[in-house]
This record gives C-alpha cells, sequence and structure tokens, in this order.
C-alpha cells in the first residue's frame, strides 16, 4: 500500500500536451477518482502510473519513491482495464491466477489466494470457464479478481465499468467501494461518468483539457465547483446557467435578467464586489435548488413559460423557457403544470452560485 | 388529483405550445396521454393460415450465372475426370479397364514416392517459412521502416512463379550462376550445381519457395500482431511479465489462429503450384524432386497417359478436398475471440 | 485517445533481439532484392557478359557483375523478332477477360449468398471454395480433354474460361466478404424509400466498389501469373507471356539475355499492380482469411 504522489507531471504526444502540469497527493489508503469527459487526459494519466506510457516531464512517486523509470512489472500496480483484457486463451482460474505465477508464487500459495478472491467476488464456480463463455459482469469480476490476487501497492481501474449495463454498474459501485474499504489498498479510479465518481470516491480531481480543475472530496465538488466548468460537469441532470446583469439596488446587490431580479446574501455579496468590477456575470443555478409553482410566490421570483415536463418516476423535470435561455427545475410528480402555461420558480440563494463570464471562475 | 392533473386533449389548449415558433411546416396532432391501458390477452391462438413467404427468386437469378459456369468448369470436368480414370485415353480412343489405372497406383513407387517427396519438400518449405517469417514480422513490427521494407519483400510475390523458377535457374547455374559461384566460394558446394545433384536438389526448390513466399507468412504475421489485443498485452506487463514472458503468453496465443491459416494455405499452394519446379528440375535428377503434382503433369501431359493421370488427379483432389474442409473449418473458427 | 507509444523498458535480451534482428533483416532484404536485381540487369547485358564469373573464391571480383555496355538489344529482339508483342496482347486479354467475367458473375453470386440463407447453402460455399483449392494439375486433365472436344485449346476464350476456373471461385469467397460488411439496413432504407431490390443493390455497390476493384485487379495478377494453363490449355494459338518466356529455353540454346528481358516485361506490370492494391493484398492471398 502506498501513497501516490503526481508532481508537476506532463504528459505531450508530439506536441499535443495530453496532460498539463498534474499535482495531486493521494493519502495511502484512499480512494482516488480521476474524472472527466473523454480525450480529458484521465487515461494518459493512469497510463502513466502503470507504466504503460512515458512520462515526458515531472514525477510520480509511491511513498516518495520516484517511480518513472521502473517498468510495469517492478511497480507492484494491478490494473483493471476497461475492455477487462482477460486472456480469451486461458481459463478464470489461470487469468486470475497469471500476476502471481509471473511472480513465481507457489502453487498452493497462487490456489489458496485464487480460491479466497474467487470467494469474495462471487465468482467461485465459473473458474474452469474460459473468458468468452462469461457475462459483461462476469468478465469483470474476473477482471477484478486478477488485480485483488496479490497484495499490491495500488488498484489502477480504468473505466471498469463502463460497459456493463445501468443496473449491473449500479450495483457494482456499491461491490467495489466496499471492495476497497474491505482491502485498504489506494486506488486510482478512472471514470467519465460523474455518478461514478462521486458515490465511490473519497477524493474526486475533476480533469477538463489535460488540466486539473479541482481536486477535492465529492462534497465539496457538487456544492463548491471552482468554476464554472466543474459546475456543467458534476451532477444530473446538470446545473443551469443564465446570463445575469449586475445591479446594485438600496445597497444590496441583485442579479437582473429581463425575466427576474434576486438579491443576494450579505456573504455573497462581499465576494462578489471584492472578486470582480464585472457587471455581468453566469448565475449557476442547479435544477433542485429551485422550486416551482403555477402561483407567484413573491416578487423575487423567476417567470418563464413552461416548455416541457418530462416525468422520471419518482420526480419530475420541468423545461422552463426564459426569455433567453431554457432552465431545468426537478420538482416532484405532484406539479400540475402545462406546455405553453407561465410558472414562477423561486431560487434557493443559499445554493445557487456565480461565475465570472471572463474566465468561469467561481465567486461563490 | 384536481382537473388541472389531467391532461388536457382539446387542441385549442396545445395550440400555444411550441413557444411561438414557426410549426406550420409539420402538422401537430395531440394524442391523448391517458390511453385506455389495453389488457393483456389470456390466450394465443395459433395462426389458422400461413401467408406467402417472401420470394427469394430475385436473389436465385443473380447467382444463377455463376453457378453455371462453376458448374460447368468445375462439376462437368469432375464427373470426366471420374469416367477418364477409370479408361485407358488417348487421343481419339478410349476404353474401359476394369480399374487398371487404380489397381496398379500402389505399385507405382513413383506415385507412392511422389507423396513422400510431396511431404518432404512441403515440410521444409513450411518450418523455414514460418521461422522465417514469423522472425521478420517480429523484427519488422512497429519499426520507423516497416512500410517501405514490406514493400520490398512483396515483390518476390508479385513475380509469376515460372520467372522466379527461370531466374533462380540461371543463379543455379553450374558454369555462370552468381549463387553457385556464392556456394563454391563458401565451400559449401562442389562444381556441382546445387539442382544437378539428388542429394541436394530438392534444397535448392525449397529455397526458391522460400524466397519467393516467405513474405507472405511476414505479411499474415504482421497483421496477426496488429490485432493482438493492446490491452491484454499491457494488462500482462501490469501483472508483472517481461517483453519475452508477454510474447510467449499473450502474443504467440493471438498470433496462433493466422499462422494456422497461413500454414494451410502455403501447404496446399505447395499441392496447387508446381511451376517453377518444373523449370528448375522438371523432376529430377532421376526422381529426386519429383513430387506428386509433378508427376502427375508427366503422366498426363509428358506421356499422355490421360486415364491413368485422371486416377492419380482424382486422389490427390479428394485429399485437398479433406484438406481443404479442414481449411474451411480453421477458417471459421478463427474469428479472434474478443473478450 | 491519441497513439498509444508502448513504452520499452530495455532488458539486456531486447537489446540482443534488437541487433540481431536489424542484422537479419538487412541481410533478408539483400537475398530478397539480388535475384531481382541480377535479372533487372543481365537483361541489358549481352550474352557473354552475363556468363562472366570470377574465379571461385575471388571476393574481389565480384565488380564484374557491373561490367558491361547495357544494351536494350535483347528487348528489341523480344518484340520485333519474337511476336512477344502478341503474347503480351494475350496476357493482358486472358488475365483481363477472366478477371472481367469472374468479378461480374462472381459479385452478383456473392451479393445473392451474403443476403440470403437457404438450405444446402453451406455445401454450396464449400463446393464454390474447393474448386479454387483443387491442384491445378489435377483440374487440367479432364478440362483439357472437354476443351479438345470443344475446340477450345489453344483459343482466348478456352484461355479465360481456364482461368476462371479460379478466379470465379475466389471471387465469389472475397467478394462475400465484403457484401457480408454491408449492413443490409441501407438496402433496407433504400426500399423503404421505395427503391426496387434492384436498385437497392445498386445503390450499395459503390460502398464496395474499392475492393471490387482491387479485386479485379488480383485476378488478372492469378491469371498474368499463371503458367500450367497457359502452357497446356493455351499451348499454340493464345500464348501467354510466361508460356512464350518458357519457350525461350531450348535445348543447347538458352537465350538468357531474352529470358531476363521476358522476365522483367512479364513482372514489372504485377509489382506495380501489387503497389497499387497493396491494402487489399494479404486479404486477397489469405483468401480474406487475415485482414490487414
Amino acid at each position: 500500500m502506498a501513497k501516490v504522489s503526481f508532481r508537476n507531471v506532463w504528459k505531450k504526444y508530439g506536441d499535443m500536451p495530453a496532460v498539463k502540469d498534474l499535482n495531486i497527493e493521494c493519502p495511502d489508503g484512499s480512494f482516488l477518482s480521476v474524472l472527466g469527459p473523454s480525450g480529458c487526459g484521465k487515461s494518459s494519466t493512469m497510463r502513466m502510473v502503470a507504466g504503460l506510457e512515458h512520462i515526458t516531464s515531472g514525477q510520480i512517486l509511491f511513498d516518495e519513491r520516484p517511480i518513472n523509470d521502473l517498468a510495469p512489472k517492478d511497480r507492484d500496480v494491478a490494473m483493471v482495464f476497461e475492455n477487462y483484457a482477460l486472456y480469451p486463451h486461458k481459463s478464470v482460474y489461470e487469468n486470475m491466477a497469471n500476476p502471481l505465477k509471473l511472480r513465481g508464487q507457489d502453487a498452493s500459495v497462487i490456489k489458496e489466494r485464487v480460491t479466497a478472491a474467487a470467494k469474495l467476488l462471487e465468482i467461485n464456480h465459473l473458474l474452469e470457464r474460459r473468458p468468452q463463455e462469461l457475462s459483461g459482469g462476469q468478465k469483470q469480476r474476473v477482471a477484478i479478481g486478477r488485480a485483488i490476487v496479490r497484495e499490491p501497492n495500488l488498484f489502477l481501474f480504468d473505466e471498469p465499468i463502463a460497459h456493463l449495463d445501468a443496473k449491473l454498474r449500479a450495483h457494482m459501485r456499491g461491490e467495489i467501494k466496499h471492495l476497497q474499504r474491505t482491502l485498504g489498498t489506494t486506488m486510482i479510479y478512472v471514470t467519465h461518468d460523474q455518478l461514478e465518481a462521486m458515490s465511490m470516491a473519497d477524493t474526486i480531481a475533476v480533469m477538463h483539457d489535460g488540466e486539473l480543475q479541482q481536486l477535492g472530496t465529492p462534497r465539496e465538488v457538487y456544492n463548491h465547483p471552482v468554476n464554472a466548468w466543474v459546475a456543467g460537469f458534476v451532477g444530473e441532470p446538470a446545473m443551469n446557467f443564465v446570463d445575469v446583469g449586475v445591479e446594485d439596488r438600496a445597497g444590496r446587490t441583485h442579479f437582473t435578467h429581463q425575466n427576474f431580479s434576486v438579491p443576494v446574501t450579505e456573504e455573497q455579496q462581499r465576494r462578489v464586489s471584492n472578486g470582480s468590477r464585472e457587471s455581468a456575470l453566469r448565475m449557476g443555478v442547479r435544477p433542485d435548488a429551485l422550486s416551482i409553482s403555477m402561483t407567484k410566490p413573491s416578487e423575487s421570483c423567476i417567470t418563464g413559460k413552461i416548455f416541457v415536463t418530462e416525468l422520471l418516476g419518482g420526480d419530475m423535470i420541468v423545461d422552463v423557457d426564459l426569455d433567453d435561455c431554457r432552465i431545468r427545475v426537478k420538482t416532484s410528480t405532484e406539479f400540475a403544470g402545462e406546455e405553453g402555461q407561465t410558472c414562477y420558480m423561486t431560487v434557493n440563494t443559499n445554493k445557487w452560485h456565480a461565475f465570472s463570464k471572463e474566465n468561469g471562475k467561481a465567486f461563490f | 388529483m384536481t382537473d388541472a392533473t389531467m391532461p388536457k386533449t382539446s387542441g385549442a389548449a396545445r395550440k400555444t405550445s411550441g413557444n411561438g415558433r414557426n410549426l406550420d411546416l409539420f402538422r401537430v396532432r395531440h394524442i391523448p396521454d391517458s390511453v385506455e391501458s389495453r389488457p393483456v390477452p389470456m390466450s394465443v391462438t395459433e395462426p389458422t393460415s400461413l401467408n406467402k413467404p417472401v420470394s427469394k427468386s430475385f436473389y436465385f437469378w443473380l447467382m444463377a450465372p455463376a453457378i453455371l459456369v462453376l458448374a460447368f468448369i468445375s462439376i462437368y470436368p469432375f464427373f470426366w475426370m471420374i469416367y477418364m480414370s477409370l479408361h485407358d485415353v488417348d487421343i481419339g480412343h478410349v476404353e474401359w479397364n476394369n480399374f487398371a489405372n487404380f489397381i496398379k497406383l500402389p505399385s507405382d513407387s513413383r506415385f507412392l514416392m511422389g507423396w513422400v517427396l510431396l511431404a518432404e519438400y512441403s515440410a521444409m518449405c513450411l518450418t523455414l517459412q514460418i521461422i522465417i517469417g514469423v522472425f521478420l514480422a517480429l523484427a519488422l513490427n512497429g519499426t520507423r521502416l516497416e512500410k517501405v521494407l514490406v514493400t520490398t519483400l512483396l515483390m518476390p510475390m508479385m513475380m509469376a512463379p515460372l520467372v522466379a523458377g527461370m531466374v533462380w535457374y540461371f543463379l543455379y547455374n553450374g558454369t555462370f550462376g552468381w549463387y553457385h559461384w556464392l556456394l563454391q566460394s563458401l565451400g559449401i558446394l562442389g562444381a556441382k550445381s546445387i539442382l544437378a545433384s539428388a542429394n541436394t536438389a530438392m534444397i535448392g526448390l525449397v529455397l526458391v519457395d522460400v524466397w519467393q513466399w516467405t513474405p507472405l507468412i511476414t505479411l499474415i504475421t504482421l497483421a496477426g500482431l496488429k490485432r493482438v489485443p493492446q490491452d491484454q498485452l499491457e494488462a500482462n506487463m501490469v501483472d508483472g511479465a517481461s517483453p519475452f514472458r508477454n510474447f510467449v503468453s499473450v502474443t504467440l496465443p493471438n498470433l496462433y489462429p493466422v499462422l494456422l491459416i497461413a500454414i494451410m494455405l502455403r501447404f496446399m499452394d505447395n499441392f496447387r503450384f508446381i511451376d517453377s519446379i518444373l523449370v528448375l528440375t522438371g523432376g529430377g535428377p532421376g526422381n529426386a524432386t519429383k513430387i506428386l503434382p509433378v508427376y502427375l503433369f508427366e503422366v498426363s501431359f509428358k506421356f499422355f497417359k490421360l486415364g491413368r493421370g485422371a486416377a492419380i488427379a482424382l486422389i490427390l483432389l479428394i485429399v485437398t478436398i479433406i484438406l481443404g474442409k479442414i481449411l474451411v473449418r480453421v477458417f471459421d473458427r478463427q474469428q479472434p475471440s474478443k473478450v | 485517445m491519441a497513439s498509444r507509444d508502448v513504452i520499452q523498458y530495455e532488458t539486456p535480451l531486447s537489446k540482443a533481439f534488437r541487433w540481431f534482428s536489424a542484422v537479419f533483416l538487412a541481410f533478408y532484404v539483400v537475398w530478397t532484392v539480388l535475384p531481382l536485381f541480377v535479372m533487372f540487369m543481365s537483361s541489358f547485358k549481352d550474352l557473354l557478359e552475363a556468363f562472366k564469373l570470377p574465379a571461385v573464391g575471388d571476393w574481389a571480383g565480384v565488380t564484374v557483375f557491373f561490367d558491361f555496355t547495357p544494351t536494350t538489344k535483347h528487348y528489341y529482339e523480344l518484340f520485333a523478332h519474337l511476336g512477344f508483342s502478341t503474347y503480351l496482347f494475350n496476357s493482358l486479354v486472358a488475365a483481363g477477360g477472366s478477371a472481367l467475367v469472374s468479378v461480374v458473375l462472381g459479385s452478383m453470386c456473392a451479393y445473392s449468398l451474403s443476403r440470403i440463407d437457404f438450405k444446402g447453402k453451406g455445401d454450396l460455399f464449400f463446393w464454390i471454395i474447393s474448386t479454387r483449392m483443387a491442384p491445378v494439375v489435377a483440374v487440367m486433365v479432364p478440362l483439357y480433354w472437354i476443351f479438345r472436344q470443344l475446340d477450345l485449346v489453344g483459343t482466348l476464350p478456352g484461355l479465360i474460361l481456364a482461368y476462371t476456373t479460379f478466379n470465379l471461385p475466389f471471387a465469389i469467397w472475397i467478394l462475400k466478404g465484403f457484401f457480408d460488411n454491408v449492413p443490409y439496413a441501407i438496402e433496407e432504407a433504400q426500399m423503404v424509400d421505395g427503391a426496387t431490390r434492384f436498385q437497392a443493390l445498386r445503390a450499395i455497390l459503390p460502398l464496395v466498389a474499392p475492393g471490387i476493384g482491387a479485386f479485379i485487379v488480383l485476378c488478372i495478377l492469378f491469371a498474368w501469373n499463371d503458367y500450367l494453363f497457359a502452357a497446356i490449355i493455351g499451348s499454340g494459338g493464345a500464348k501467354t507471356l510466361p508460356a512464350a518466356t518458357r519457350e525461350l529455353v531450348q535445348p543447347q540454346n538458352i537465350q538468357w539475355g531474352q529470358i531476363m528481358a521476358a522476365g522483367v516485361v512479364t513482372t514489372l506490370p504485377m509489382m506495380f499492380l501489387g503497389l497499387v492494391i497493396r491494402k487489399y493484398l494479404v486479404t486477397g492471398l489469405t483468401m480474406g482469411a487475415v485482414k490487414e
């Protein structure tokens, strides 16, 4: 088990930077999720840790020991690949035994450990089968099994459940998290699915365009995104963004728009005025921080016209047209609005955000 | 539920939807949300009559010309082959001979020797080609010069085997052949050409086949190497394998199906093509390189014993068809097992 | 993802392998090119110059190979007096004709085989492919007999038909693979939009056109390089380049300069074509079993 540190890590393909100046500390035994859309450099990051890719510049350290020049086999990491990468010509047992065998373990030790791992993953009845005889979920368990038969420094999971169906994915999320807690091994988990990252990780590293955007706990990333990009990427349904003007009315800053004018709290006012002189910024509010009604609750509410309603079973999403944009509101299924009707929304001002229009940085 | 929760189905209430965007192009017709749920049928009744199936005649008409032509040049000759094999066939004279063509075969030493030599020839060609071809592919794979070098290696394959045979005949020649000079200078050969001595003639032929067709093995192996799943190699590396170990336990097993195909193809080609052998030795010296197809050629088109030739051809054909059956099975199974 | 450059961690073993393979490659390239080079050079040499050879063991004498005055008289001889322009024409017609017949009939058949299922399809398919795999000599015995009776021996149509015995099954087999890769949904969409079956077929032709083009070339290559059929079925009136080249070998009088020139004439166009369809070469030469 090890602590993993990234120190000014760069990865370039030719002149194309894929990872830019990455600095992350991942404490021993923690679960770090690297989150970002495809092409953000998250896979390159993981492959550099595994030793499958050259580190262009900077250092990666395990327990303060640089591992840049070590071959993968000497790094003592275990990795689960997106496509499982099982050896088709070997049985499940041989697949799982492979890392131990390559390290010259005794047959008895191998047998014991593989059996134990298989039991843990509930695949002990599949040991004699070949990978092509397994379902997606079973293959995935075998791939994980191959990783946990040893006690490596570090687990690397590269989108391991991306190819499973939705139900199984939800199930495996819980299992993997439980597994990591049980084994206590440091884990780096790469995913593009914010839900996976949110639900499993101790720490999330959000990456975009090769740059680390934010490093924090799931709660921090969700509640206090550092910039508009992170705010927009994390959360489902996604955050609404509305361009608003900033106006002073009777000593209190208001965010103004054709459809509304809402005062900010004192704390927020301080932050905005400290932060910039911009007369316009981007307001961000999550669908669940808005409440919608068909009657006007107060003066400082947002007026809009219902575009469409989507029933999601337990919840309802209402798409509302403002004059220049469309926002989504999460509400209960009791909501009785009709398409085309005028509706009113109140913002929970404790839960909204404001971002600079210039560089996307969050004021609050 | 209040009245508002019940969706209104009248068109008037919906007219306002679309937010004033121009929807004239599409006539919007609203379907009520609250369709009465349909009862689940409790029993299914079998259909009393079946409809006419879709006609496939279009496709059969498209197939017909090719099938007819093929039948004329393959099935029709096949029956002739059987007919001829049972007769004494000379130009303008055909006579039933009580299976004599077949009966004589087991005691025909050149016929039996033909099989042995064919096996010997094929074994030598294949062994050398596989070893060299695979090694070349490994040496080439991923190098900067791969494209250029592969293109260079392709050149012999484009050559008519007959021309290749001629060129090598020239190179092997005992008085003015450059390769003969080389072999002589290296002390490997004496004054006699490699083709002139019964001990070495077969090797001379094998070298030509190796020269011309090893690149095919290389090409096939390269294609196979590109298909070795990268993530399996990587997984094995992370599991702790050395490059050599990685080759043995991941690359080779993944390469195995294409290599099998390569072997089968070359093996069958050794049956099929005898052009270069006809030029280089014609089966000689003595009968040292008279592999079965060469012997068959000699019987049929040198001595014009077409009946006897047909008998030999029939046996050769049956053996090939059996091999072909195996090959097709290999083809079907070789689809890369994706995990 | 950007190109995956898997890094190599140098070990003594991998280093040794790299060195060895570089040396081996160099050697192999020389071994491959040398015969072609000799053929090419010798076709420009006068007979006596072509026979010049250093003494055994005289390594420095190798330079005599380059000691000659280039002459094009062999090429002139071939075309002016030995009728090679006719043979070239025969080769072109026989190879091109059989390629055309094979690919046209073959693609119709392959398309149908790819689109429908019927009883005995597997057997039909195996019959087609075994026709291709059959040893040429074996096929030729009855074929020669039949062709004699039909007066097809020594004629170009006869030769075209003979080449079709291996080109047609080849075309069907390979092109079926091509059509299998075209989703049936495209034709279905066409037919839903109002096309007839035939129009639907025409609509997908552009998708397979590059492949069909490449396989016309491959069929030409196989037929062009054939010798056995040309020698037996084509003997007399339909002599092709390989058969004519072979006939330059006469007892006591082998015209090596002319043979080498004829070799160059036969080989060069095919090398060129081979380069043009480089992409399809592996697929073609392995009967579609291996794709690049």
